[in-house]
Parts: C-alpha cells; structure tokens; sequence
C-alpha cells in the first residue's frame, strides 16, 4: 500500500522528479563506465604481466631478488624442472638464467637485461613467442646464436634483423665475456619499458658465455592451469623447496599486486564521490518535496497515518526517485561496458601509458556483482539522502501543517 | 543595480536551509576538484622535476644528430662564443657542458651497466646539487680522475670510497675503452632507476674516457621554470648553426609527457562528470525555487518592476550562491593544500614500493599553481551562468495574469 503511495507521490511534479532522476541516471552511467573503463585497464595490465613478465610463482636462491647477483643460481635445475613440469597443476614451468649485460650497436650502447630461455618450455610459460612483430622466436640453430630484441629498443638503436651485436658480461668467474650474437626477431609486450630493457637468448648460450659447466638456473618461472589457487600453490612448493625462495607474482611484482587491490578501492570511491554530490541535490529535492505538502502531509497525520509511516512514506519516495535514476544510469552503463568488452575504446591520449605497461587499446570490463554493488549503493542513497527531510516531515504538528496554506 | 544586489541577497536568506545546501555541494565540489588537481599536478611537477633537475634540464643543446643516434660520434665540440650568447640570455639560469654514454662497470667480482655522465662539477652541482646529496666521500674537483657513484650502484658491487671502479665501454669512432676510477663519494639519487646505475665523472675524465678530448654530448640550459622553456627555445634555435638542434624536456622524454597528459585528461574527465551532477543538483533547485516564487513574480511585476530588473536579480542571487560555493571551496581548500605542499604525505607499504618500480618518489605531492584553483571557481561561475541563463528566459515567458493566480 505505502508502496504503491510512494510510488505515485513521485510522480506528482513530474519536472522535478524528472531533473534528479536524470542527474541519477548520468552521475551513475559515468560512475559504472569509469569503474569498467579502468578496471579493464588494470585487467588488461594485469594479464600481461603475469602472462609475459612474472608468471604465476617464481622460484630463486635466497637473496638473489634483492641483489641479482649471477652467482646467486640454483645448482642441479634440470631434476627440478622435470619433476615441475610432471605435475597436473602446471601449465608450464621455465627455467632461466638472467645476466646484465652492455649492449654495443653502431648506433650506440645501452645497459640491458638478457635472460636465457629454453625456447620450447617457456612456450607454456610466457607468449612472447606470440608477440613476435618481425623475424622469428628463438628457434632453430645458426652458426651466430641469436638474440629477441624488444621493439622500443629497435627503434632507439636502429637495430635490423640480423645485425650482429656484441654483447659484453662479467662472467661468473669474475672474466670479461663479449660475445656476438645475431638479431632473429623483435618483440612487443604490452609494456614498452619492459620492451627496452629486455632481451632474450637461448638458455645454452647464456649459460656458455657465463662459463656455467653444470645446468643452473637463475629462476625458475612457473604458470599455472586457470583454476589452481597462486598462494596454496607458492605455499606447497616452499614446503618441498625449504632452501628455495618460492614468491608468488603478487609479492614479485608489487606494483601488479598493488594495483589490482587499489583499482577496485580507487574506482569505489570515485563512485562514491559521486553519490555524495548527488545526495545535496536529493536532500534538496525532498526537503522541497515536504514543505510543499506540509499541509497534506498534517492532513494525513490527522487522520490516523502514524508518524512511522509517514517517515517510510517520505523514506521510499527518495528511494524510488533515485533507484529508478540509478539502475537507469547502471544498465545504460552497464551495456556500454559490454559493448566494448569485445571492442577495444582507442584512446591516442593513452599512449603514454603503455611505457608503464598500460596498453593504450582498452577492453572495459565490470563483473555483474560490481553492478549490483553500485546498486546497492544507490538505495543506500536514497535513504540517506531522505532522512533529514523525513524528520522534517515528522517533526510537523498536525494541526498547525493543516492550517498553512 | 545595487538594489538588484541587495535584493539578491536577501532572497538568497530568505530559505536558508536551501541555500546552505545548495553551497554545501559546491563547496564539495569545489573542494575536491582542488585536491585532485592539485594532487595530479604536484605529482607531475614531482616526476619532471625530477628528471628536468637530477638529468635532462630544461633544455639541450645537441649534435642535430645525436636524439636519433645517441653515439659519441655525434657530438659537438665547445662553442665557447655560443655557450656566452645563451648564458646572456635573460631567463637562462646556466648553461653546462656534459659527455653521457653507457658503460659496464666492475668492482671485484660484480659487474653492473651503468650510465655516466661526464660533468663540470661546478655548474653541475648547481643543477643536480650531489654536493648535497653525498652520503659518504667528498665532492670531485673540476679535473678530477675519480668518480662519483649512486648509492644502489655501490652497494650492488660492494664498493667503498677508496676502491677502484673499473669501466668499459664503446669510444669515440667505435673504439673500444677501459678506465679504473677512484670512487671519491657514494651519493642518494632521489630517482630510484638512476640511483641503481649513475655514476658522474670529470668532463676530462669521461673525455679521456671514451676517447673523446674536447667533445660533448649536450649542453644542458637551466631556466627559471618551466613556463619559460618555449621562449628559450625558440630564440636559442634561431642562433644555431645547422648541424645542432635544441630539444625541449618534454621533446626528450615522450613517454613522460604522454602519460602526464594522458593522466591529467582522464582526471579532468571525471572532474567534468561530478561539475555535471552538481550542477543538475543546482539546475533542479533553481528550477524548484523558480516554481515556488512563480507568484511573488507575478506580484513584483505587477506592482512594476520591470522583467529585465527581475530577471537581473535572479541572476545576482545564483551567481551569488555560486560565489559564495566557490570561495567557501576555496577557503577551506587553500590551507589544506598549503599544509601540504610544503609537508609532502609519505606513503608506505606496497603503494610505496610500487610507486619506486615506477621510478617515482614515494611522496604524496601537491601543487600550489593558481591556475588549478582558479579554474574551478571558473568552472563554478560557468554552471551557474548557464543556469542563471534558463532563469532569465524563464522570466521572459513569465504570463503576468497566470502567475498572479497560481
């Protein structure tokens, strides 16, 4: 009954309830977009760093992260390995030997990172074998050892397929090490910081020109089948691995973990911030909605409604007004999202993003619960935004309301 | 016109609770347009302030070939004449020689590439002030064989001052070069990426170095601040020969300038989306008070003030209320912002750490430009001018007879 009032109450002065829903509608579609826009971004950051830099777990000596020193190695890697990639859990595991390097062209010198992979395992580990923009991934074998170069670099140093370019180590016995190797491909990730500080060789070689003799490994990278949980994962293998250090993605790469539980917070409270400027036009909106009733609303505690119900009363219409704005708002967003979910927004401006990692082609992306979740939200609007009003309106002596004109 | 204002005034009281909540959202508004911004703009001053001050200054001076092919064989020799001009020119703070290039350092058993620049300490220290920022050893002399080295770099190879650090790295015309420096001081780069891997030597030094007597990579050109490095540029080419060209810091680093820019749009966005609810906040209360008084128009007409008086009234009660917002905002703002621009917010934990990868200082920075403030009160006047627009059209149509009995 008091809903079906409610309901029809809003109604009454169309023009008005017409404005705030219309604010509703627009503060909510431009509150949902956002949210999907950069948590798209941040999915898409996401992605490309575990799938082409970090991985799922990592496995190193213990302190090597903190120093990279070439002698922090894991000794007897190949029983590992194989025992690794054995298991059901695994999608691949990869072993890696990582040396910093000075990196000589014509064009000039540059400090860079070489890590040394075994072309077919890391397969399943990362796809940077797929994100070959020209020449081939390191397969094959040539008389030169080849060298998968990123783009960002290419263009800085001028760099060709199949230039030769030496590059110069402190081996692991402390000996100066040059050694020429041959550009087979270039590489994009979706980070073009990354892109020019990386380089990739075949594991053998790496391991030859650091003057290893045994099978070592600098790191040992590990990505797991979708439904297979990253901490219990981490947790199981330092249980087998003691003298091992096993970090999971989020405690390598902070600034990935970071993100992810700081996108979803920052994009809330930007709606948030929304509903908040939102709420003054509401409060407004009501407070008119009962001065201008005072005597209908005296009229109606006269003859018997309770001050409850008049309170639910004024309560629901707030809500209704701006429920009705917001799932609007939500579902015209909402299909948006969805609308670019499978077509990419280009944003030129964004450009600049990609040298940390963000790619400048955004896929929106808003899980439905988030959608409820704004929702929610809304209600909760609504009934904030009435209280002030709906005292107001309690607060009325039914006989003197009656008397007003 | 005056007693247009007064009027205004009054009206404005005469529903209080309306008008303090009214002002209350645009004081929020307002309030937290200025924090963003300021917020966004103080990062940014941070970031390029970091890189214009502790590397690339304002401006360079270069070979015209040198930014596609950064080698030691395209570099300029002293141009002692040229160096005076731009040292005469008025906003010109300095103007210093260097040498830059890479090379691969060793200390014992640790190897690491580094980035060397070769400076005159002098003038260098006026820019980057390493004097100030040394930890351990002293300052190098203008002729100085030794080097200065970031404290990252030091404690990945374990040098002390006193040892000898070892470099090789790619000379002029292609040969090969070796040196041993002494590590004369062990000094905090506030970039963490350059503080994992610069070292300074002497510009004689690095000369001999690289095999490059009397040559030079750039002349980096200090300015006041950055809103004059246009100008710089502009008359500092025009008295260039061909073959060098001078780059702006904004021309040297794309990716930096991309992002600010791509950052800064994606803020003002939203900034737009919250000045649009807020003003539909302050549209729907006009539009209800519009109704509201329709009567007391009908009278005041009637009685004989003309439309255009009422309609100029009005005008002065929404713009009032939007002023009132505006500097209500802007005085609750302006202490807060202050406060922190000189006390930068520390942050700690992950958000920290991520902001160090990102090569970032760990400081929550604010910026105090006038513009940033400025813009939002101009926000707020331009609302509550389209607004006050609708009122006056609204009173054009105004029926006399029809608003006398409502």
């Amino acid at each position: 009954m008091i809903l079906a009032v409610a309901w029809r109450n809003v109604w009454r002065n169309k023009l008005r309830s017409f404005i705030v829903l219309a604010a509703v509608a627009i503060g909510l579609f431009a509150g949902v977009f956002a949210t999907g826009f950069y948590k798209g971004m941040a999915d898409t950051r996401l992605k490309t760093g575990i799938k082409t830099e970090v991985s799922h777990i990592q496995i190193h000596m213990p302190g090597y992260l903190k120093d990279k020193e070439i002698r922090r190695y894991i000794g007897k890697s190949d029983h590992i390995i194989d025992e690794l990639i054995q298991r059901g859990e695994m999608e691949g595991a990869g072993r890696r030997l990582i040396a910093e390097c000075f990196f000589k062209t014509a064009h000039g010198t540059r400090g860079l990172r070489i890590i040394g992979i075994e072309p077919e395992r890391e397969k399943n580990v990362t796809d940077i074998f797929s994100r070959i923009s020209e020449g081939n991934y390191l397969e094959g074998n040539s008389k030169i050892p080849g060298i998968l170069v990123g783009n960002k670099l290419k263009d800085k140093l001028k760099l060709r397929l199949n230039s030769k370019v030496p590059v110069d180590i402190v081996d692991a016995n402390g000996n100066f090490s040059s050694r020429l190797y041959k550009v087979c491909g270039f590489y994009t990730s979706n980070n073009t910081g990354y892109d020019e500080m990386t380089a990739f060789v075949k594991y053998e070689e790496l391991r030859s020109q650091l003057g290893f003799s045994e099978n070592p490994a600098h790191e040992i990278a590990i990505y797991l089948k979708p439904d297979v949980d990253v901490g219990e994962m981490k947790q199981k293998l330092a249980d087998e691995f003691p003298v091992l250090e096993v970090k999971s993605w989020r405690e390598i790469n902070k600034d990935l973990a970071y993100l992810v539980e700081s996108m979803d917070q920052y994009m809330f409270i930007f709606v948030w911030i929304i509903l908040l400027a939102l709420c003054f036009g509401i409060i407004n909106t009501m407070l008119m909605v009962v001065l201008e009733r005072t005597k209908e609303l005296g009229m109606l505690m006269a003859v018997g409604m309770s001050r409850f119900r008049v309170f639910v009363m004024i309560i629901l219409e707030s809500v209704f007004l701006s429920l009705t704005g917001g799932l609007i708002g939500i579902a015209i967003g909402y299909w948006v999202i969805k609308v670019f979910e499978t077509r990419p927004i280009i944003l030129e401006i964004f450009k600049g993003f990609e040298q940390y990692g963000y790619s400048s082609e955004v896929y929106t992306n808003l899980p439905f619960q988030s959608a409820l979740k704004i929702a929610g939200l809304v209600v909760m609007l609504g009934v904030v935004s009435a209280i002030y009003p709906a005292i107001k309106a309690i607060r009325l002596h039914p006989v003197e309301a009656i008397r007003t004109e | 016109m005056k007693s247009q204002l007064t009027l205004a005034w009054r009206n404005l009281w005469r529903n209080r609770r309306r008008t303090i909540i009214t002002t209350s959202s645009i004081v929020f508004s307002v309030f937290y347009a200025c924090i963003m911004r300021s917020m966004q703009e103080g990062s940014y001053d941070s970031i390029i302030g970091n890189l214009v001050k502790y590397y690339s200054g304002y401006l360079q001076v270069q070979d015209s070939a040198y930014w596609e092919e950064k080698t030691l064989d395209n570099t300029l020799e002293y141009d002692s004449a040229l160096v005076t001009r731009i040292e005469a020119m008025e906003d010109v703070k300095l103007v210093t020689p260097r040498l830059e290039s890479f090379a691969l350092s060793a200390y014992n058993e640790f190897s690491k590439p580094v980035f060397v620049i070769g400076i005159d300490p002098d003038k260098e220290d006026r820019i980057i002030h390493v004097s100030q920022k040394i930890i351990k050893g002293s300052f190098i002399n203008p002729d100085d064989e030794g080097a200065l080295i970031a404290e990252g770099l030091a404690g990945f190879l374990k040098i002390d001052v006193g040892d000898t650090l070892v470099m090789i790295g790619q000379g002029y015309h292609g040969s090969g070069s070796a040196g041993k420096f002494a590590v004369r001081a062990i000094f905090k780069h506030p970039s963490p990426d350059f503080n994992n891997n610069m070292v300074f030597l002497s510009l004689p030094a690095a000369q001999n170095f690289y095999s490059a007597p009397g040559r030079f990579t750039s002349d980096v050109i200090m300015v006041e601040d950055h809103y004059e490095v246009a100008q710089v540029k502009k008359s500092i080419s025009d008295m260039l020969p061909a073959n060098k060209r001078v780059m702006t810091w904004d021309e040297m680093h794309p990716e930096l300038s991309g992002m600010v820019k791509g950052d800064r749009a994606g803020g003002i966005i939203m900034l737009w989306i919250l000045y649009g609810v807020i003003g539909f906040g302050i549209f729907g209360t006009v539009l209800m008070m519009l109704n509201e008084r329709r009567r007391e128009f009908g009278v005041i007409n009637a009685i004989g003030m003309q439309k255009d008086r009422i309609s100029i009234m009005l005008f002065f009660e929404i713009l009032l209320l939007a002023m009132l917002g505006a500097f209500g905002g802007l005085i609750l703002t302006t202490p807060a912002i202050w406060y922190f621009y000189h006390n930068p917010i520390p942050l700690t934990g992950d958000l920290a750490e991520a902001m160090a990868q990102y090569g970032m200082e760990p400081y929550m920075f604010f910026s105090v430009r006038p513009y940033i403030f400025l813009i939002q009160a101009l926000t707020i006047f331009g609302i509550s001018a389209g607004i006050g627009f609708v009122m006056v059209i609204s009173i054009a149509r105004l029926d006399l007879i029809r608003a006398l009995r409502s």
